[in-house]
């Protein structure tokens, strides 16, 4: 054990590391913090830059943009009641109100200490119970690894929010584009039409980039330019350690939400936040002052925001399977680092899950530094005109996806995905879906088709013990609820507001 | 039946639709399917078909859903749109959604010729300009610098090749 400690601590400690984090976490605040920009976009943009690191360099500047963007989006709530992120809307319920009272500081203070306690919460959690599932994944074959991910498909509900039915669609969309090239059994073509390039499939990361940049790119031609509000003084006060004190119930109960919600599948931060704060509305003493400028409200919702974090990649690690679509994305990069997450890397690369462990520790630590230093810095750029930051970020993308394969193919794949993501933003289609099971499409397809060679083509296989029926369960529920829900979101709604 | 729910049945029966062509027109056309398979499941085709089954009940489910609510709906009275931002009138917005694209391609053309230095340079002009931009002191730089940085980044750091098109004497 302690030569696996060592040999990881080594593998973790360089300078590319260290650096590569900070900087992630640096992208990721000032991308969560920009509005209309999102966290997926900026993880797409990055991860072209990361083909030629190391994979723990890699995937750390990857994991240091998802954490940076989860606390990013609550420096504009705060200060422009403009959310960087869709969690960051419930730390704008009582940020922004502070602002407005000259209480900037505090709030953001308060927003800064509440994440990174949280985020630290949701790394050690990460780090108590990966190894446990792990080692219980072990256990799976081809049929169970099915019904694990038949399982993990209905986390499309949970990311396409109260659009299933357009959700299943994008899904089903995506999973189409995943079988284009050649058939892993019989090695015929699929839907290559005689094109060369098209043999070897679709590289995600074009389509990744097509999906989440070039349509925001795209739709700002739909727009008038329009003056963005001017964030004010950030007030004299800063938030004390008896104010922190006073949040710290609140704090650990929306961390504890937040890795329990972040570690389901599908959730996300927004659910995790909005649950934390209406928690610690139900029980302040100071229930009357939410929504007016409380703040225990701002850091009750950002640890239920940053609590999510760590434990997201419980399930990437642990069984190979995305929990929302950063770690969708974070699974494409440990693919294209030749790395499988799930149980076999646990036996295999131990130690560079432990290297992991520590960046992902040390990212709180960064994340406490780079907000409190650049507080200032990011609410001023976040000021940058779309009409300057779209057309930089398009070059980023192509750039980015050129890098690839070296192949100007990759980059005519991203416009042409860039415009079906066109069509599906002004159509209301989500496209998380569209990602996650043109990621996971693959892995279900040769899971089925892996158990079916070895049944002979018997289907019973699927039920051959109980990790499998356990899973076919969890299924059926998940889908009961979601249908259930869904209707009743619906009937509450109303026939006026229809979002399919 | 108001805009929006139109709007609605619409997507959902292009997507039966799109379904519909891809199991009985792009499937037989685009996957080669052997002669001796002996497993269903196991055939190339198999579980594109079953994609495309999901497709179709997933928009039929999305017309049927817009078409019920429709009955029940203010016929005037589509969802309030609460996007923050104003947007062009239909026929300038899809103009100008239509010139980015074929800019797009013109770009994808150009970089075989002129590289993607000189490409990139030219769009982030371009773009910024359509997109309302008028302050050259922002422009211009950034159409010099951003491309430049991303050449020397990629080419000399990153040991990734760019292509510079005519421009490759230059190396």
């Amino acid at each position: 054990m302690l030569e696996l400690v060592t040999e990881a601590f080594s593998l973790f400690l360089s300078v590319d590391n260290l650096a590569a984090l900070f900087i992630g976490v640096f992208i990721g605040t000032f991308v969560g913090a920009v509005p209309g920009m999102t966290t997926p976009m900026g993880v797409a943009l990055v991860l072209p830059f990361t083909f030629t690191m190391h994979p723990v360099t890699g995937i750390l500047l990857l994991l240091g943009v998802y954490k940076g963007g989860l606390y990013g989006g609550s420096i504009t709530a705060i200060l422009i009641k403009a959310p960087g992120t869709p969690a960051a809307s419930c730390t704008l319920l009582d940020g922004y109100p502070m602002a407005q009272k000259g209480e900037a500081r505090r709030a953001l203070d308060m927003a800064l200490y509440a994440s990174c306690f949280a985020d630290f919460v949701s790394n050690l959690s990460l780090i108590l119970f990966t190894g446990l599932l792990a080692s219980f994944a072990l256990k799976f074959g081809p049929p169970e690894f099915f019904t694990l991910i038949v399982f993990s498909l209905t986390i499309i509900a949970g990311v396409s929010g109260d659009k299933l039915s357009k959700g299943i669609a994008s899904a089903a969309m995506g999973l189409i584009l995943a079988t284009v090239g050649l058939d892993i059994i019989y090695g015929t073509e699929r839907f290559v039409f005689g094109e060369t390039e098209l043999m070897a499939g679709l590289n995600f990361i074009p389509v990744l980039i097509g999906l989440f940049a070039l349509p925001e790119i795209i739709n700002q031609f739909a727009k008038k330019y329009e003056r963005r509000a001017v964030a004010g003084s950030l007030g004299a006060g800063h938030a004390t350690f008896a104010e922190f004190r006073k949040c710290f119930k609140s704090i650990l109960r929306g961390s504890i939400i937040g890795v329990i919600l972040g570690a389901i599948p599908g959730i996300g931060g927004s659910p995790s936040a909005f649950l934390s704060y209406s928690e610690a509305k139900r029980t302040s003493k100071n229930r009357d002052n939410f929504g007016k400028g409380e703040i225990e409200g701002v850091a009750a919702a950002e640890a239920g925001n940053n609590g999510v974090a760590g434990a997201t990649m419980i399930p990437l690690l642990a069984l190979g399977v995305p929990g929302d679509v950063i770690t969708a994305v974070i699974l494409g990069a440990f693919m294209i680092h030749g790395l499988r997450p799930g149980p076999v890397m646990f036996e295999q690369n131990l130690s560079l899950i432990y290297a992991l462990f520590m960046g992902i520790m040390l990212s709180s630590i960064y994340l406490f530094v780079i907000g409190k230093l650049s507080i200032r810095l990011i609410s001023r750029i976040a000021d940058i005109p779309n009409t300057l930051l779209y057309p930089a970020v398009l070059v980023l993308c192509i750039y980015g996806g050129y890098a690839i394969n070296n192949n100007l193919f990759d980059i005519l794949v991203m416009f042409v995905v860039g415009i079906l993501g066109f069509a599906m933003l002004r159509l209301d289609i989500p496209a998380a879906p569209f990602l996650i099971a043109f990621i996971l499409g693959p892995l279900l397809e040769d899971n089925f088709r892996q158990a079916l060679l070895m049944s002979e083509g018997s289907g019973t296989i699927f039920f051959r013990n109980g990790i499998c029926l356990v899973f076919w369960a969890l299924t059926a529920l998940s889908i009961f609820l979601l249908v259930r829900n869904h209707i009743r979101a619906r009937r509450e709604k109303g026939p006026k507001f229809s979002g399919a | 039946m108001n805009a929006h729910h139109k709007r609605e049945v619409a997507v959902g029966i292009a997507a039966a639709a799109i379904a519909a062509i891809g199991w009985f027109v792009v499937i037989p056309l685009g996957i080669e399917v052997p002669q001796n398979i002996k497993i269903t499941a196991l055939s190339p085709d198999f579980w594109p078909r079953i994609v495309m089954a999901i497709l179709a009940i997933a928009g039929a489910v999305i017309a049927i859903q817009a078409f019920f609510e429709s009955r029940g709906a203010d016929p005037e009275n589509a969802p309030a749109n609460d996007e923050k931002t104003v947007e062009h009138p239909p026929a300038v917005l899809a103009g100008r959604v239509i010139f980015a694209l074929a800019l797009l391609f013109v770009f994808y053309a150009g970089i075989f010729q002129l590289g993607i230095v000189v490409c990139s340079a030219l769009i982030i002009v371009i773009f910024t300009f359509v997109l309302g931009q008028r302050q050259w002191k922002y422009i211009l730089p950034l159409a010099v610098a951003l491309p430049l940085v991303l050449y020397f980044f990629f080419v000399h750091v990153a040991q990734v090749p760019m292509p510079l098109g005519v421009f490759e004497v230059l190396r």
